[in-house]
């Protein structure tokens, strides 16, 4: 296999184009099919995905390229760098993230970011502003739900 | 905070996947979000997502006394994310006492013995309780103990009974004991009456464990010189009638009495532990022979260490340390408290190293073996331990002492079960419910 062959280019939404190897991309279902598909050429473009949260999804996958298939010792720091990683992303990037890795399908990063959103979200008010969520019960219909679930709100 | 652009909407499954990774209090709280997220949460499939995710964190549980009073706690866990402990939801108040007495717990259940022979069952978490009536027998009972039978993929409570004793006739010549027990089941709302008869002879007995909808009787006795060597066990939720006795491991050896002992359950197994001279500890888990025939069953004790303690000095004595308990989901971690230094050990047998955990008004952070925000009630272990443990019916002669209860918390949540005909109360506080109702005068 030549060299030009081992990467390819990942484009994103705001035409950032990124040369990563082909193994850290495959890490991606999506790209992989299309790779597959042969309808391509060496250069993905990508249409929901921003150049910013793109650099962050493909650290990602050069770190976990890397060291999959290394020893045990690694596992851990694997998952030491996974927390360092999602540990200073505020909420809108984590968000990003998700909807990225559910996109590209990456299971492993769908898993890590849903685990920090839930880790990071406390309050309800978090929550609805951050996934812009309507509330469609009637004032009387929430409270009873408060007081059905009173140990829940309870500190 | 930015909020996402339309187009980059929440999918529902993604949502469904960032819920599930939350505590269960946390999930329970967002039910009043909307109501695409009520009936998500409400929806077996959730259920299924929650607890496969969940597998591996931590679970809330507790050391408790007989008067609910904690002896440590670790309610700071990742399945539910509870503010306080355990006992602290289960309202003590002074005039309690008078009204109504805490009698046994199990699996997040709590059983409440009330004036006038009546009971309440309870979930403390939940706020629900409901009322179970006298038995409809003209003689008076005493609590017994609370079983339960659970969901074996969420550990949640799907029914239980409450066992209240009427007679406990020892009859030494036959060496035999009859136990009359009335037994109310959850699932029919009924009263039933049921005598037991245990095949060994005792005249006294520490409160029973529950484990697995089984009793665990512990006998004692005052008047006789024989150690009163042997468990009473009894399966409230089987076919049969029979009352097993088994004997205790390592017990017929003549040595003398300086033991200390504790009856405990881990990882859904009773457990036997004991120290004795030589700095000598051993853990026994009784296991089941009996899968294929009733008749020929043999519950036997295995012996899964016998270690030296490691942390034992010249100066120091095992008389001095006593066994209280083991970790509900290790096998490998005991409990131990030490008299001279007033503080609660926790031993892993298997790395053979311990860690003090020093009683803290505040929550205390311990690094790993699930020991997370555990906290310690160090004035309550000392005096415990000091006037029951150490005191002067400790001696074998009176049995395993029994008091303390492992209450852990389920995978999952459910309501309590409610018999029928048994209007269910939701209150935060029992005591002024049952001091507020029509019956007391």
């Amino acid at each position: 296999m030549s060299k030009s062959e081992k990467k390819i280019v990942l484009k994103s939404l705001d035409n950032e184009a990124f040369e990563v190897e082909k193994a850290v991309a495959l890490q991606s279902q999506t790209i992989w099919v299309m790779c597959e598909d042969k309808c391509v050429g060496n250069e993905i473009p990508l249409e929901n995905v921003t150049g910013q949260i793109l650099a962050k999804v493909i650290d990602y996958c050069k770190k976990h390229a890397v060291v999959d298939g290394d020893g045990d010792e690694s596992s851990e720091e694997l998952k030491n760098w996974d927390t360092e990683f999602t540990k200073n992303m505020d909420q809108s990037t984590l968000f990003n993230m998700i909807l990225a890795a559910n996109y590209l399908n990456i299971k492993s990063l769908l898993n890590l970011t849903c685990q920090a959103v839930a880790d990071k979200t406390k309050t309800i008010d978090e929550f609805h502003t951050f996934l812009n969520i309507e509330n469609n019960f009637t004032p009387e219909e929430e409270a009873q739900i408060c007081q059905e679930n009173l140990w829940a709100f309870d500190d | 905070m930015e909020r996402p652009s339309n187009n980059t909407a929440p999918h529902d499954h993604l949502v469904t996947e960032i819920l599930a990774r939350l505590p269960l209090r946390s999930i329970w709280r967002f039910k009043s979000v909307c109501k695409t997220w009520k009936s998500t949460v409400e929806s077996e499939y959730f259920r299924r997502l929650f607890l496969s995710l969940h597998q591996n964190s931590s679970r809330g549980w507790s050391l408790l006394l007989l008067d609910h009073i904690e002896l440590m706690d670790l309610h700071r866990c990742k399945t539910w994310d509870l503010p306080k402990s355990f006992a602290s939801y289960i309202h003590k108040s002074k005039k309690g006492g008078q009204l109504f007495e805490y009698q046994a717990c199990t699996n997040g259940l709590v059983f409440v013995n009330a004036t006038q022979n009546s009971s309440y069952v309870g979930n403390p978490v939940l706020q629900q309780w409901v009322r179970i009536p006298p038995p409809p027998y003209p003689y008076v009972t005493l609590p017994f103990g609370l079983v339960t039978r659970v969901d074996e993929e969420d550990g949640v409570v799907l029914s239980f009974k409450v066992v209240r004793i009427a007679a406990h006739v020892p009859k030494r010549h036959q060496s035999v004991t009859y136990l009359c027990l009335c037994v109310y089941s959850s699932e029919t709302g009924v009263w039933t009456t049921k005598r037991l008869d245990c095949h060994h002879y005792f005249t006294n007995m520490a409160p029973t464990m529950s484990l697995n909808g089984t009793l665990y009787i512990s006998p004692s006795g005052f008047d006789d010189a024989l150690l009163p060597g042997a468990l009473v066990a009894h399966d409230f939720y089987g076919e049969s009638d029979r009352c097993r006795v088994i004997p205790l491991p390592d017990h017929n050896l003549d040595h003398n009495r300086l033991f200390k002992r504790a009856l405990t359950c881990s990882n859904g197994s009773v457990m036997y532990i004991k120290t004795l001279l030589h700095d000598l500890l051993k853990v026994w888990m009784l296991t089941n022979n009996d899968d294929d025939d009733d008749s020929s069953s043999s519950e036997c004790w295995q012996l899964l260490w016998e270690i030296r303690l490691p942390f034992i000095s010249s100066d120091d004595d095992i008389l001095y340390y006593a066994p209280l308990a083991m970790n509900p989901f290790d096998r490998n971690l005991v409990y131990l408290w030490s008299l001279h230094n007033r503080y609660l050990l926790s031993c892993n047998l298997k790395r053979q190293d311990y860690k003090i955990l020093i009683g803290d008004e505040s929550e205390r952070y311990v690094d790993d073996d699930d020991l997370q925000n555990c906290f310690v009630n160090q004035s309550t272990c000392d005096k415990y331990m000091e006037q029951v443990i150490f005191g002067p019916c400790s001696d074998p002669i009176y049995g395993i002492h029994v008091a303390v209860f492992h209450n852990v918390l389920p995978r999952w949540i459910r309501p309590l079960p409610c018999p029928p005909q048994v209007e269910m109360i939701d209150t935060t506080s029992l005591l002024s419910y049952i001091a507020s109702s029509p019956e007391q005068e």
